[in-house]
């Protein structure tokens, strides 16, 4: 039997309003991922939108306030993936959905965090997202793993890969770069 | 921490929604799930299920009056077959009765 807290679950349940907590809890994680995946605003704002909607939907499938949270980081991966490949399909792409170059202030060094930036956004969908989980979210392995459904392993590999490729492309990085964003 | 791990950590942290979100988020699934704007989905959902057994039903008619219908054509055309060969005899015992009568005939003083 699963004795796990659903404090902000059951509260929604009982009281729609009481969504409003869930949404507050994880929007920072949320519009960061979509925000670093597609680095575009608008897109980080709509498919936020999108995830809380289905999550609104399927609220009674939440085991735990743990599941919560494995659930929306799953959930936002997986759209993230699935609209980065519908764009890849579309022969033209909207003004709103252009990368928008500097999308926060820096501090320190706006040159290299630019390049830095259009790196990681180079990398391959899945690349991305292991990366972002990995350095935004902090997870372990493990978690990434089961987030977007991979064997540890591939998620080892996969992660080496991409910060080989990021290392060889932007050599002078061993210098430190202040970027002035903090965690909120 | 290698200092390309370091600086991916300050580049990808998480930042703080922009304001408002929260507002917008929760305006959203109100109007997703206002009667009016879901007032079509609803109806076909709650007729779903009979709209489901009505076209199996119909499909099952359809499928039942063709298949008598296929069934009527070869007892029919089984029939023809049948006319004809009775037809056939017929005309061939015909055919040798006429011949015994004519050598009947033939053979009387």
């Amino acid at each position: 039997m699963n004795t796990a807290p659903r404090t902000l679950v059951d509260a929604a349940l009982r009281d729609p309003g009481a969504f409003e907590g869930i949404v507050d809890r994880h929007k920072s994680m949320i519009y960061s991922l979509v925000l670093n995946f597609f680095q575009n605003r608008a897109m980080a704002e709509d498919i936020s939108q999108e995830v809380y909607l289905e999550l609104y939907k399927h609220l009674d499938r939440i085991q735990s306030d743990q599941h919560l949270s494995f659930w929306l980081r799953q959930a936002v991966t997986r759209k993230c993936i699935d609209h980065a490949r519908r764009l890849k399909h579309r022969r033209y792409q909207p003004l709103e959905e252009i990368v928008e170059p500097g999308i926060e202030p820096v501090s320190g060094d706006p040159f290299l965090a630019a390049i830095l930036r259009g790196k990681v956004a180079a990398l391959p969908d899945k690349m991305r997202m292991v990366v972002l989980l990995r350095f935004q979210e902090d997870l372990k392995l493990v978690e990434i793993a089961e987030t977007l459904d991979m064997p540890v392993n591939t998620v080892k590999t996969t992660l080496r890969r991409a910060l080989a490729r990021l290392r060889e492309k932007v050599p002078h990085l061993e210098a430190e770069v202040c970027y002035g964003t903090a965690r909120t | 921490m290698e200092p390309l791990e370091r600086n991916l950590r300050r580049l990808l942290a998480r930042r703080p929604a922009p304001p408002g979100f929260t507002a917008r988020v929760m305006a959203s699934l109100d109007n997703e799930t206002s009667p009016a704007k879901s007032i079509g989905w609803a109806m076909v959902g709650r007729w779903r299920w009979p709209m489901v057994g009505a076209l199996a039903a119909s499909l099952a008619v359809g499928v039942y009056f063709q298949q008598r219908r296929v069934e009527q054509v070869a007892a029919a055309e089984r029939a023809a077959g049948q006319l004809l060969i009775s037809l056939h005899i017929a005309g061939t015992k015909i055919n040798k009765a006429r011949q015994a009568v004519l050598r009947l005939g033939g053979e009387s003083p």
